[in-house]
């Protein structure tokens, strides 16, 4: 089964190369043609000088690359981290590629080295001409959290119509359905189905694996472990009844210091607000080439927003992509925090959030979270269906636990509310009640508000995302239910139904 | 609850509309003014801010209902506030969508209204009328850019205006009092939109409209209405200065007690929407090789409600006689989770999913409430044929009459409620998993078509090549305020008292 990877490259970008790169990148973006093209001609002008023209008439053709689901380039531009400290400009590449790596970077650079090569010259130091792999490789930056929303599924089998893809399978059945006469029953139905799909070809594409379950070895093995460690060692070694009561204890002590720990955050919650604001005062806008002013002042909020929106909810797509950078709070506390909860949630979607839905949200085709200068800023990435307002709702609605945990140790965000120690024997409860499933993360999180104040929220996001330059997509037309539903119609048309079962099958088209 | 709702709504503070959508009242007009003096205007505000229908309790409404012989609302875009002399500082605290207006290439592209990205503005002018601003009658203005025209919203139209009557002499002889003198008030009119109340409550396709509608908590509900929890919104969803479904002040210029200049005053969603009736039956009759049964049955499970407007859900194979009052009380999930009798992808249940989306139907019933609108519309034009018959409609060709529905929404977030609902759910082929299917009513775009799927048992009943059938011909964002906002807009602006607001 193919395995979906996240690949971050971060390169730093000279002051005086931002604006020439930003321009590249602007118009690779904007002439990305219906057949994943850019054409030579529409960013020839902004190629630097000295750098190797690609053959052909195109810049850069992304739809051969068939190891990607997405790919983009962000440019960072220069900032203030939290402490009032210089962070200059760099370039953000990132793909959601089929592993595995070396196979995907060989075939970046047979496919599109000339435009990397242009791209990346405008960074500083620039590679070397044939140096390019070594460079990209030594800028990756690993991630803090992955998710998928339809893993184990490659490109290929996911789109196009010459390699037996499943969507391509699913056109065939709808087609084999749409003139009459209706078929009497399902046993007819599905009969009809396999007869119309028969060849070999599409029982290839049929048993390329089932769709991933639940994870629950690895899902189970942090139990395990601790109890393993705090119940049945002590038993050995101890009997039974100082085992249960080291469980007891352990349970308790995790309970308290999370806890001590989020009361801890809480207070220092309080003070950030206004050291924040301070911060910003004394240092004024960061340096920026351009004369404009800090990404976070109100004029500059008005513009940034019309550019940031514009880039969004294109009538074409049914696909859309969010980029967020916010400045990690100063202290150890902080970043150990971050780092635990972002840990958790990777742990979760590696393994309990598998079948489409990253908690309940059911859109999110790929989202990382990256650390990066020196852990001073956290980077957000997600490949989402449909619009902002839509996205943003359902992280509102139906994940402000897990938002808060990870975004409350970040400046800006709208203040968190401390339920106080009476909440401890709830979090508690909740904490049990919610095993195994852990949907929740409020039970450990003893407080939580951030991201349940809607318009807060909602101008936070706004005020902290990034333009995304050029963004690609394999496969724009399709949202994440049409890839899962698709993998189901294709695993489910040569697999051994019962009755029940054909008709649920069925249902799918 | 917060105690706001308890203490009850200021009912005199609010415009009636916001209660109620005037039955009794069937003849209507809809003004766009543009302000050409602005101490006129404000005069003719203050002398009709007593005039201005408002909220009433159910025991006044008895009354009231009887006597009501006309009713006069008036609402604002934000160039109109600002031409009123409203100060920046207020202005600002609105929200995004209503100082930028309907008409603006993002919003363009999240409603459907053309498509902004295609195209030579040229060509688009001359090719046949389509949903984009180049094509409206009103509400949007071309300007040049260093980079090429552009669209956006009409800068001149600042008011509107609705009266409604109940015989149609009172439009025509309007009391001096409700409808701007031209010249003497200050007040150029652009447009006046007339209504036509169609037989048996309905829109031009056939079926009756406006049933659903939620019941704002705390406002006295009409008489014969019976308000259901499920049903029920937050204040603040509707109304500025109340708190709304998530406990906050809803975006716009009041303070965190809900008072100030936007108190009680809600978003007004305006937009003129062309019907293509005879477009639409020729495609019901195309399907069904023109049998009656079958094409009232097919555009039924379009809409999800049979002409009468008994849902689907209760009634899957044919209509009642009698028409039932209980037309809105029911849920999809628990008779008709699959879709077999309303569709996943029809029309109700694409703009109200109630209960059916996700996998937990409480939580879906309290998310889908996060989107719902007040409907004020009324339909205008003559109708295809006398009665809106669908056996004659089916054979009936296009007369080329203008004819459509002036669509009237009331939202407290035009993001969250109108343009999410437009957007998210009518627009989207891909609403709740299907794959290729917008509203097969309103939601497919320009030059393009959809294709409806009717859920059945063993499998599917898909139909393709599904044109646009309903096109814009105009529309805007205006403010309806409260009375006492109103009544500072006619003198106390841009004098000091504005400061203590």
């Amino acid at each position: 089964m193919p395995e979906q990877h996240a690949l971050t490259v971060i390169a730093e970008v000279a002051d005086s190369n931002v604006a020439p790169l930003r321009n590249l990148l602007h118009a690779v973006g904007q002439n990305i043609d219906a057949d994943g093209n850019v054409p030579l001609a529409s960013v020839q002008s902004l190629l630097p000088g000295g750098a190797p023209a690609p053959g052909g008439p195109n810049f850069i053709e992304f739809r051969k690359l068939s190891t990607v689901h997405f790919l983009r380039w962000v440019l960072l531009e220069p900032a203030r981290d939290a402490q009032g400290n210089r962070i200059g400009a760099s370039l953000a590449f990132s793909t959601d590629y089929d592993g595995p790596l070396d196979a995907h970077l060989d075939e970046l650079l047979r496919i599109a080295e000339p435009a990397l090569q242009a791209i990346y010259s405008f960074c500083d130091p620039a590679p070397p001409s044939g140096q390019l792999l070594g460079f990209l490789c030594s800028r990756s930056r690993p991630y803090e959290a992955f998710y998928r929303g339809h893993p184990g599924r490659s490109v290929q089998q996911i789109w196009g119509s010459a390699n037996h893809s499943e969507d391509e399978l699913r056109d065939i059945l709808e087609a084999e359905f749409d003139p009459p006469p209706r078929p009497a029953s399902a046993v007819d139905a599905v009969a009809r189905a396999r007869t119309a799909t028969g060849h070999s070809g599409w029982r290839l594409a049929a048993t390329a694996g089932p769709p991933l379950g639940v994870q629950w070895l690895a899902l189970a093995k942090p139990f395990a472990v601790a109890l393993a460690l705090f119940f049945f060692l002590p038993w050995i070694l101890f009997g039974f009844w100082i085992g249960a009561a080291s469980l007891a204890a352990a349970i308790l002590a995790t309970a308290a210091a999370l806890g001590v720990w989020g009361t801890l955050l809480n207070l220092l919650d309080r003070s950030d607000g206004c050291r924040e604001c301070e911060l910003l005062r004394q240092a004024g806008p960061p340096p920026d080439p351009d004369g404009s002013q800090d990404p976070y002042v109100a004029e500059r909020r008005g513009a940034r927003l019309r550019e940031v929106s514009e880039m969004e909810d294109q009538q074409t797509f049914v696909q859309n992509q969010l980029t967020h950078v916010v400045n990690v709070k100063p202290g150890m506390l902080r970043l150990l925090w971050l780092r635990f909860v972002l840990c958790l949630i990777d742990w979760l979607a590696h393994t309990l959030f598998v079948k489409g839905k990253l908690g309940e949200i059911p859109t999110i085709h790929f989202a990382r979270w990256v650390l990066i200068d020196d852990n001073r800023r956290l980077l957000f990435f997600s490949n989402y269906d449909f619009s902002w307002e839509s996205y943003l709702g359902d992280f509102i609605d139906l994940a402000s636990d897990g938002l808060t945990g990870v975004w409350s140790n970040t400046t800006f965000f709208p203040p968190t509310r401390f339920h106080g120690w009476a909440a401890l024997p709830r979090a508690l409860w909740l904490a049990l009640r919610a095993l195994p499933g852990l949907g929740s993360l409020r039970a450990t999180l003893l407080f939580a508000q951030g991201a349940k104040r809607e318009s807060d929220f909602k101008k936070w996001t706004r005020d902290h995302q990034v333009p995304t330059q050029v963004w690609y997509s394999a496969y724009p037309s399709l949202s994440v239910v049409n890839v899962n539903n698709n993998t189901e119609i294709a695993t489910g048309l040569f697999a051994p139904l019962t009755g029940a079962e054909q008709q649920v099958w069925l249902r799918r088209l | 609850m917060p105690d706001s709702i308890q203490a009850g709504l200021q009912l005199g503070d609010i415009q009636g509309l916001v209660q109620r959508g005037y039955k009794e009242l069937p003849e209507a007009k809809f003004g766009l003014f543009q302000i050409t003096d602005a101490a006129r205007a404000r005069a003719w505000l203050g002398r009709i801010s007593n005039e201005i229908a408002k909220a009433t309790t159910r025991e006044e409404e008895k009354e009231l209902r009887i006597k009501r012989v006309s009713a006069l609302h008036v609402a604002f875009t934000c160039e109109g506030l600002r031409a009123l002399g409203l100060d920046e500082a207020t202005l600002n605290r609105f929200p995004r969508e209503f100082r930028e207006g309907m008409v603006t290439p993002h919003r363009q592209a999240l409603l459907g209204d053309g498509d902004p990205q295609r195209g030579d503005p040229a060509q688009r002018r001359k090719a046949e009328k389509d949903s984009g601003p180049w094509s409206w009658r009103w509400g949007a203005e071309r300007y040049v850019e260093h980079d090429g025209e552009s669209w956006r919203s009409d800068t001149r139209l600042h008011l509107l205006v609705l009266l409604y009557a109940k015989v149609d002499a009172t439009l025509r002889n309007c009391p001096a009092n409700h409808w701007p003198v031209p010249g003497a008030d200050g007040l150029h009119e652009l447009e006046s939109l007339g209504t036509n109340l169609l037989p048996g409550r309905k829109e031009h396709f056939g079926f009756r409209d406006g049933i659903a509608q939620p019941h704002i908590a705390g406002m006295p509900p009409k008489e014969d209405a019976n308000p259901h929890p499920d049903n029920t919104i937050a204040p603040g969803e509707i109304l500025l200065g109340q708190p709304n479904a998530y406990s906050e002040m809803p975006e716009g210029p009041t303070d965190a007690n809900g008072q100030g200049f936007g108190r009680n005053g809600t978003f007004l969603v305006f937009r003129q929407l062309h019907q293509d009736v005879a477009g639409f039956w020729k495609y019901i009759a195309a399907q069904t090789s023109g049998v009656v049964t079958a094409g009232v049955a097919l555009a039924s499970k379009m809409v999800g409600r049979w002409p009468n407007g008994e849902p689907l859900v209760q009634r899957p194979t044919a209509p009642t006689a009698g028409l039932e009052d209980d037309t809105d009380r029911f849920l999809f999930r628990p008779r008709d989770p699959h879709g077999f009798r309303c569709p996943i992808g029809s029309h109700i249940r694409r703009t109200n999913p109630r209960d059916s989306l996700g996998d937990n139907p409480e939580k879906a019933l309290e998310l889908a409430n996060l989107h719902r609108m007040v409907r004020r519309g009324r339909a205008y034009g003559p109708p295809l044929v006398e009665k809106l018959d669908p056996a004659l409609m089916m054979k009936k060709e296009d007369d080329r009459e203008e004819r459509g529905l002036h669509f009237i929404c009331l939202n407290a977030a035009i993001d969250r409620q109108f343009e999410f609902v437009q957007n998210l759910w009518t627009n989207n082929p891909k609403f709740a998993g299907l794959y290729d299917d917008p509203d097969p009513l309103i939601g497919v775009p320009d030059g393009q078509t959809g294709s409806f799927t009717v859920q059945g048992d063993p499998v599917r009943c898909r139909y393709s090549d599904i044109p646009r059938f309903v096109q814009v011909r105009g529309g805007a964002y205006f403010f309806l305020p409260g009375i006492e906002a109103i009544r500072k807009l006619a003198g106390a602006y841009p004098s000091d008292k504005a400061k203590t607001l």
